[in-house]
């Protein structure tokens, strides 16, 4: 009688449990001001522990960074070699192009580019599940950071911040299930979508089965997106398929930004 | 311990990655929690820090939350067979508990309409035992410490012998 009565005490304690998820769930899906004050409030108290843990760890993630990559080390010197010469010619092409484009802006009247303005910020940990991808920087709204903006490392695009707390933010990541980026095909100039997946691939969506896309080629952002500057690296194409009932292609990027070494970044404030 | 086991995730979690899976180190405090101080503080600490972890991933709150009570309340539920306190016994907890995770965040997955790679789903259920065993072998002995009734290994009873 004990057994049962302790077995049926249980199952009531998980059952009123489920029940709390549940409406932890709806409050979540709401909304709610209350929600966003406990995530901003358990970020910005966790914060400095984490970023202590963080740069304590880091030199041990490094060796196990090197490790992994020590394996890999002669295909990569050669790949390195070629695109490094491949690059050259593409500077040299760049530096060309970039004096006759500010003679003719010149010519035209035009104001130059204006130089984006940035907040270093260092990563200082990762929420990495099936459901997200996302990483946790030490700046907030007193930097002035703020939801939207674009972070962007030496690589290329790492993410858009999706919550930012007083003093930590959070990015969510180009490989997330959640993110969705307007982006464009260098060459084609073909415009789609990257998105993430459940299980970290990035995708290039919605580019016509007619347009012209190859294995190599880079994709950026576009200009049409309102947070995130145009033609920022975001990553190549390593993989492209056709479907015969889809109008668009089925196109892989390789982001060029490699999550796991992430250590700072930049978020774009303005440009 | 499960707040340290908590900012050492998430802070370090990135760089452990094997073969694209994360270790989880809530889950195998959590199950540590429940066999060593039972299941109502194994319920309660799965509970409160699987809430904590959604609040502060941005996630779905409530996810974490249920999926940690519940890997309480299995572990609970084999401890109250009666079993021995035998280390391969615990291993198989671990294992059972990290397959059913597996499928429960898969079926919630699912749910909210995401994508559910089966490919990949598979090479999870297969690996990630695995590394929640090796995981589990290093942190299990620090919950064990200062209990009068020690983890022993091997699969007899030392009365037997």
């Amino acid at each position: 009688m004990g057994f049962f009565n302790k077995r049926f005490r249980n199952i009531t304690i998980l059952v009123i449990i489920i029940v709390l998820c549940i409406i932890a769930a709806t409050l979540t899906f709401r909304d709610y001001n209350f929600v966003r004050g406990s995530q901003s409030g358990l970020m910005d108290f966790f914060g400095p522990a984490q970023e202590r843990v963080f740069t304590f760890f880091s030199p041990v993630g490094r060796l196990f960074d090197g490790i992994r990559d020590y394996v890999n080390l002669r295909e990569k010197y050669l790949a390195l070699e070629q695109e490094n010469q491949k690059l050259r010619k593409d500077y040299a092409q760049l530096v060309n192009l970039r004096i006759e484009n500010r003679a003719l802006r010149e010519l035209l009247d035009m104001d130059l580019r204006e130089d984006q303005v940035t907040q270093p910020a260092k990563v200082i940990g990762f929420y990495q599940s099936r459901f997200q991808s996302e990483a946790m920087l030490n700046v907030g709204k007193r930097q002035g950071v703020e939801e939207g903006m674009a972070v962007i490392n030496d690589q290329g695009l790492v993410g858009i911040v999706s919550f930012a707390g007083d003093s930590s933010c959070r990015v969510r990541l180009i490989n997330d299930p959640a993110s969705s980026i307007g982006a464009r095909i260098l060459t084609s100039r073909a415009l789609g979508v990257v998105e993430g997946t459940g299980d970290k691939r990035v995708k290039l969506g919605y580019i016509h089965r007619d347009a012209h896309v190859f294995v190599g080629d880079m994709v950026i952002t576009s200009e049409l997106s309102e947070n995130v500057p145009p033609e920022i690296l975001i990553g190549r194409i390593q993989y492209v398929a056709e479907d015969p009932d889809d109008v668009y292609k089925q196109i892989e990027i390789e982001p060029f930004a490699d999550f796991k070494s992430l250590e700072y970044v930049m978020v774009i404030k303005s440009w | 311990m499960i707040a340290t086991a908590l900012i050492v995730q998430l802070s370090f979690g990135e760089y452990l990655k094997f073969y694209s899976i994360n270790f989880d180190l809530i889950m195998i405090c959590v199950i540590a929690v429940s066999i060593v101080d039972g299941y109502g503080y194994g319920l309660a600490y799965g509970f409160l820090f699987g809430l904590i972890l959604d609040l502060m991933g941005g996630h779905i709150a409530g996810i974490n939350a249920f999926i940690y009570a519940f890997n309480a309340f299995i572990a609970a539920r084999f401890m109250e067979t009666g079993i021995k306190k035998k280390y391969p016994l615990l291993l198989l907890i671990v294992f059972v508990v990290t397959e059913i995770n597996l499928i429960v965040e898969a079926l919630l997955l699912y749910l909210f309409n995401f994508d559910i790679n089966i490919v990949e789903l598979g090479r999870e259920m297969l690996l990630k035992p695995l590394y929640s065993i090796i995981i589990t072998m290093m942190v299990f002995p620090l919950f064990d410490l200062g209990q009068k009734e020690r983890w022993e290994f091997g699969f007899q009873n030392k009365e037997e012998n």
